[in-house]
């Protein structure tokens, strides 16, 4: 039961991860930061509970606060750049970052040992949920309860104007700016809140990990959010999640994926951008559900 | 002041194998106008199989360094067949997720062979040095320093004085009107990859025979060099490249020698941010500015 739980609430993660990422590509731009993003949500929110003494609801929105400013700053200077120099310097950022916590070091002596970011040693006993005696199934269903947020967040987005200007710098950018929009601002909205969006998961992560390792949120992090995106498809943010989903839970049902999961992967993502460049659920997929839906009432329809 | 002297030879013999990165990165973004993020990991790989060859098999250095070349123009025009080819002139994105999924499957072949450890690369020479006019001189940067000025030298010889070199040039102008003149575009394209996989082995095999080791983390290190390096140098320039190996390095060198070695990274991708604010062209680029 317990396995279940785990695995269901690193699903959730992973899938919040994706999400974010989703949401910088959904204006056209690829970002190698969401790692480094996760990170910094990470560490702010482990900082909160252990060093602070604050509880975990005011320790996750502290680290997506703090990620979505550095995103927005960040965003504002680099956001000039195109393409993949905007990729180049947001990979370069997230080995700063990377390196920025292999050095950092903040502790507070406790009655068990110094406890805080310990540069290399990097960020050992997050004991919150052990100590407020959450168990692992109320944790999971603060995971979920939280994707469900994100959820209904990026379904209303993709309705919005909000979105539609998302969609519109995305497939045409000149276009974009010709008819009166901020193309600078909206791609630095869309950086800052899938900034945010990382964080929030990295914050849930260091409470599930308990501990936190600088190497983990290299660019072999952003990379991974990449491919979830790229395999479940850039056209909807159900892509992100279908993607994000299926490739955390096929390494577990089946061992031989487990031991080959990164050759797995790789062998995908190649294999998707080469035949299905966007994605497993592209547009064509979801007007063919709506179909499915649709014609399934179709005959009530006709008797009316 | 000889202190200072001395890290900078050091760094800027040592650059030289960023150099050759950066140059391998080039050529491909100057005829191709596009990243190739698998690049790391042919590297990687280039290390590891002369490593292979010299541990298991006693094969002579030169030879290993040769064969590790060969085999990685190899892996190059495979990539390039199978992950540029069939998407030429799609989406930026497109390319740069598929070397990715290249990088992956490269980084976890090595990984199954050779696991994460560290590796001993033993070479004679390792610790011998000369000293001249007062300083020091390590065998394995002088090995460096001659054989990149060597390839260098080569490379800019092939591409403003041969045939294929000036039909590259013409790609890089012009990929349409190249291939109305005749230029048959894929096999060079393909060649170009495979060069700068083979000049991307050969640096591996130089970064290993300084360091003696190799471990499966030197492809991403080497992928990011590569990106200060090419920032540095400006995007698709050649010369450029060897100027920003050669910048990088002695940035490094100076660095490490003044302050604790982590800092180097933090100096190095410091460098790469400033520089793509404040002259996103590099040193030396000119046509980019329209390209982007």
């Amino acid at each position: 039961m317990d396995y279940a739980l785990t695995l269901l609430s690193t699903t959730g993660i992973n899938i919040i991860l994706a999400l974010s990422m989703y949401a910088v590509m959904s204006t056209g731009q690829l970002s190698l930061a969401q790692g480094a993003m996760f990170g910094i949500g990470a560490y702010a929110a482990a900082w909160c509970t252990t060093v602070a003494g604050l509880p975990l609801w005011f320790a996750l929105p502290v680290g997506s606060a703090i990620a979505a400013l550095v995103g927005a700053a960040l965003g504002a200077v680099l956001l000039r750049l195109k393409h993949f120099y905007f990729a180049i310097a947001t990979l370069a950022f997230g080995e700063l970052v990377r390196v920025f916590f292999l050095n950092f070091e903040w502790t507070v002596e406790t009655s068990s040992g110094p406890i805080g970011p310990r540069g290399q040693l990097g960020f050992q006993k997050i004991y919150y949920l052990a100590e407020h005696g959450w168990t692992v199934a109320q944790f999971t269903g603060l995971v979920w309860a939280i994707l469900a947020g994100l959820f209904a967040i990026f379904a209303l987005l993709d309705v919005s104007r909000m979105g539609s200007a998302f969609k519109m710098v995305r497939d045409d950018e000149v276009v974009a700016a010709a008819v009166g929009l901020n193309t600078t601002a909206i791609k630095v909205t869309a950086f800052s809140l899938g900034s945010a969006v990382a964080a929030l998961g990295g914050g849930l992560y260091a409470h599930f990990a308990t501990f936190l390792l600088p190497g983990y949120f290299g660019f072999a992090r952003s990379f991974e959010a990449l491919i979830y995106v790229a395999i479940g498809g850039i056209d909807t943010f159900l892509g992100a999640i279908v993607g994000a989903a299926f490739l955390t839970l096929i390494p577990e049902s089946a061992r031989i994926v487990q031991d080959y999961r990164m050759i797995v992967f790789g062998l995908l993502l190649i294999l998707v951008v080469l035949f299905r460049p966007r994605g497993v659920i592209d547009r064509g997929t979801l007007r063919w559900l709506r179909q499915l839906f649709r014609s399934r009432h179709a005959p009530d329809l006709a008797r009316l | 002041m000889s202190f200072l002297l001395q890290q900078i030879l050091n760094g800027a013999m040592y650059g030289c194998t960023y150099a050759l990165v950066g140059i391998g990165f080039n050529l491909v973004f100057g005829v191709m106008n596009m990243i190739n993020l698998a690049y790391g990991e042919v590297i990687m790989a280039g290390a590891f199989i002369a490593l292979a060859l010299v541990v298991f098999l006693d094969t002579p250095l030169l030879l290993a360094g040769l064969a590790a070349a060969a085999a990685c123009a190899v892996i190059g025009m495979i990539v390039e067949w199978t992950c540029l080819r069939p998407i030429r002139g799609a989406h930026y994105m497109a390319p740069l997720l598929t070397t990715i999924g290249a990088s992956i499957i490269l980084l976890e072949i090595f990984i199954k062979i050779f696991s994460t450890e560290e590796w001993l690369f033993p070479t004679a020479f390792e610790f011998s040095q000369i000293k001249v006019a007062g300083l020091t001189v390590r065998v394995p940067y002088l090995i460096i320093l001659g054989v990149s000025l060597t390839l260098m030298i080569a490379l800019h010889f092939w591409i403003t004085r041969t045939q294929n070199g000036r039909a590259v040039r013409a790609m890089a102008e012009n990929v349409d009107a190249a291939r109305l003149m005749g230029i048959n575009v894929d096999a060079l394209t393909s060649l170009t990859f495979a060069l700068a996989c083979a000049l991307g082995a050969i640096a591996g095999v130089l970064i290993a025979i300084s360091s003696s080791i190799v471990s499966t983390t030197l492809g991403s290190e080497m992928l990011l060099k590569g990106f200060v390096v090419i920032v540095l140098g400006g995007l698709g320039s050649i010369p450029g490249a060897a100027l920003g190996g050669v910048l990088l390095g002695i940035v490094e060198g100076v660095t490490v020698a003044y302050l604790p070695s982590l800092y180097r990274d933090f100096f190095s991708f410091g460098l790469l941010m400033i520089m793509l604010m404040a002259r996103p062209t590099g040193l030396m680029g000119k046509r980019i500015a329209e390209r982007a």
